[in-house]
């Protein structure tokens, strides 16, 4: 039965038609526009993570401690494990939503949990081939293992991930068990999310040695004892210690049959018993007609924080250049330790924060989605009294309003770090500002070609779709652009006279994007379908 | 024979979706089961089929019960919501193999099955089509014939008619009478009050989580219609 649900899950989930959307998988150019860029994104990942794990090998051997990338190798196999289960658990694992036709099916539940289990391994491992496989290539490079390597190389890495999967999924199952009850469930959900990553990043991104003295010593010697299932990793795969892999196979599947074992009844409950809300955050009657923009901004940003996935994805950069600038604050030295290098290459310090607020920046590529994202409401607004225009600006402006006091706040304070003249920092605001203006038009532009409103999961729409990875890379290219004419065609240029060409170049950009948004922007809208 | 006992369900623990509910649905009885929206009328059939968890009350069918017995319970029956949620990257007729394989028919009964069916619902030439190219109707047709593939002795439907053409919800109630004359229990909920009426045997009508009527149709009705009888007691 498990054979015959992972069959039906592989195929549901890893179609083509799945992954591109109807519209896209039916268009021979879209298709092969959207491969391109899987391939070209995949690549470069996989390229850039060979370089880098290859300059390491080249250190690491030369000090005969080549089996060293055995220890990154696992830490981000795991990594990811943690992630995907940590993320896609709910909706996936639990609350499903074919549990209205599995649940009524004769199937045991620890079997759907077996294959559930399995998908979602089979998906961490499409990762990992991009990640995690040049590491063993690089190694494979320089130690020249006998080929039946390969065979302890696999059996290794299909269980790695397995513990922190096992936990990512445990730890959502509990926030989701602790919180659906309560007043809008989503929105505590997504920032009990936030929270949860950051406290792991931070823990696992520390030497475990260090916490001795800010850690509990029981818990100190627990987190140093629960090392042995990388010890054992270590020693099965670079010291082809048989026993160690003996250890390390049978400890991964047993903790695979007790999560089964203990936690099938468990899920299928939290599963059976689903909370409807019946909570209203906001029941008092309006005293006057509100604005349209109001109402159309409030919608965006339900959606935007009712919605995990869509929060992390396009939310994250704010939060990290908001925390990057806090953290200066109190850190103010640590920043600064970048100015030998800045004088070094002759590069103004304004420019490290411009492009790293714009980086920020084009992370949030909220309009890029907003408009897949209606799914079946689009229907729904295209039956409305509503302009095109009306639709666009709000989703353009909730970006700009997301985006610009993160920026505005990270300039200033920045900007103070480097002991940077008031004009620049304001000519510089301007100048980010012009630009989260333009790269929202752009985004709302890659939605309006490339829609996908047939999703099940928003996941298939905020990270999977073409518009997506379109507005990634789209945004890059932009920045791309500047640097290139900041650093090459205006290299000689004083820094005043750079970032007005730059405000000049914005505004251009602006008007002609906005000119043809609203020369074309209905008859695009109308052209929509569901 | 499909008995409820005293079920109970709250979502929010403060208003009750079920409010003690108890029938007995015998083999062979057509079961209509009306009701406004949200007077509980799909969280039964979701409690039935073992989608949803009562908080009081048992359910039973054959003597096995939904919770205890859940696989044994569940091998007895089909259920088709009102808004089928099916794998849509999969085929009509790869998903109705799907459901034939949980419920091991056999490959020549799963054959005839699916071309009578797919015949009589219009189905035959879609079914190699992907799922998500159907239409409403067209998936409601698709739940039904993975519903009635393996011929279960009891069958829940939620809103069956909606959605369906003329000639596949004729083509339903043709069913319901073969089935229900070889022994199957089916339990149906509807707001279409004159199929009800017309159709059923046993009718019970629920009002915020509780029945209101419940028994032969013939004997609740007397000499009024069921549209009469409806507004009068909701």
């Amino acid at each position: 039965m498990v054979a015959r649900l992972l069959n039906v899950f592989l195929k549901e989930r890893l179609s083509l038609r799945r992954i591109f959307g109807q519209k896209i998988a039916q268009s021979q150019l879209q298709r092969l526009l959207m491969i391109g860029l899987l391939v070209y994104a995949f690549g470069v990942t996989a390229l850039s993570n060979g370089m880098l794990n290859y300059q390491l090998a080249l250190s690491l051997n030369s000090t005969d401690q080549i089996n060293q990338l055995w220890i990154n190798f696992y830490t981000q196999l795991t990594g990811l494990g943690f992630i995907f289960g940590f993320f896609q658990a709910q909706g996936y694992l639990f609350q499903y939503k074919d549990f209205d036709l599995l649940g009524s099916l004769p199937i045991a539940q620890r079997h759907i949990t077996f294959a559930k289990l399995m998908m979602m391994l089979v998906f961490v491992y499409l990762f990992a081939i991009i990640i995690v496989g040049p590491i063993y290539i690089v190694w494979w490079i320089f130690v020249m293992p006998p080929f039946w390597h390969v065979a302890i190389f696999l059996s290794l890495f299909l269980l790695t991930p397995l513990p922190m999967l096992l936990l990512g999924s445990f730890i959502s199952y509990w926030i989701r068990r602790l919180t659906q009850r309560w007043i809008n469930a989503n929105v505590i959900q997504t920032i009990f999310s936030v929270l949860f990553i950051v406290v792991f990043v931070l823990f696992t991104s520390a030497n475990p040695f260090d916490f001795n003295g800010i850690l509990p010593e029981f818990l100190t010697t627990l987190i140093l004892n629960l090392n042995f299932l990388q010890r054992w990793f270590y020693e099965a795969i670079a010291l082809t210690n048989v026993f160690a892999w003996i250890g390390f196979m049978s400890t991964h599947t047993g903790l695979l049959i007790l999560f089964i074992w203990f936690m099938s009844g468990p899920l299928l409950t939290l599963s059976q018993n689903r909370q409807l809300a019946t909570f209203k955050s906001d029941a008092r009657t309006p005293q006057q007609i509100q604005s349209l923009h109001w109402h159309l901004i409030k919608k965006e940003w339900q959606r935007f924080i009712g919605t995990s996935i869509y929060f992390l994805n396009t939310g994250f950069g704010i939060i990290l250049l908001i925390v990057a600038a806090l953290m200066s604050i109190f850190f103010p030295n640590t920043l600064l330790e970048l100015t030998p290098f800045l004088t070094e290459t002759g590069i103004h310090p304004f420019w490290v924060i411009f492009f790293v607020s714009a980086f920020a920046m084009s992370t949030v590529y909220t309009p890029a989605v907003s408009l897949s994202l209606e799914g079946k409401n689009l229907g729904l607004l295209k039956t409305l009294p509503l302009q095109a225009m009306t639709i666009y600006r709000a989703k353009i402006f909730f970006n700009i309003y997301l985006t610009l006091p993160a920026i505005v706040f990270a300039t200033i304070v920045f900007g103070l770090i480097f002991s940077i003249d008031w004009f620049i920092i304001l000519a510089g605001g301007v100048s980010l500002i012009l630009l989260a203006i333009f790269l929202s038009i752009f985004f709302l532009f890659i939605n309006l070609w490339f829609p996908r409103f047939d999703y099940h999961h928003e996941v298939e729409v905020v990270k999977q779709s073409l518009a997506a990875l379109l507005a990634i890379f789209g945004g890059f290219a932009w920045l791309a652009l500047i640097a290139l004419l900041v650093f090459g065609l205006l290299g000689q240029w004083l820094l005043l006279h750079q970032i007005a060409i730059v405000i000049i170049i914005e505004l251009v950009l602006i008007y002609l994007s906005w000119s043809w948004l609203k020369r074309i922007g209905e008859a695009r809208f109308q052209a929509l379908n569901v | 024979m499909l008995i409820i006992t005293h079920a109970s369900k709250s979502y929010d623990k403060k208003k009750l979706a079920l409010n003690d509910v108890s029938l007995t649905i015998e083999p062979g009885d057509l079961f209509g089961f009306v009701g406004h929206n949200g007077a509980g009328k799909t969280t039964l059939l979701k409690a039935i089929a073992g989608i949803h968890r009562l908080d009081q009350g048992t359910i039973t069918f054959q003597g096995l019960d939904v919770i205890k017995d859940s696989l044994s319970y569940k091998a007895q029956m089909a259920y088709v919501p009102d808004h089928p949620e099916l794998y849509e990257q999969l085929t009509g007729r790869q998903f109705i193999d799907f459901i034939a394989d949980v419920f091991k028919v056999s490959i020549p009964v799963r054959q005839e099955r699916i071309s009578r069916y797919g015949t009589m619902f219009d189905m035959l030439l879609h079914l190699k089509n992907p799922i998500s190219t159907y239409s409403h109707g067209m998936k409601q047709k698709t739940a039904l014939m993975a519903a009635l593939v393996h011929q279960p002795k009891l069958l829940l439907l939620d809103e069956p008619f909606v959605g369906l053409d003329p000639k596949a919800s004729f083509a339903l109630k043709e069913t319901f009478k073969v089935m229900t004359e070889a022994g199957t229990s089916i339990f149906f909920s509807s707001h279409v009050l004159e199929v009800v009426e017309k159709i059923t045997n046993k009718i019970a009508i629920i009002k915020q989580g509780s029945l209101v009527a419940s028994g032969d149709t013939k004997t609740i009705l007397k000499n009024q219609n069921l549209e009469s009888l409806f507004m009068e007691l909701t």
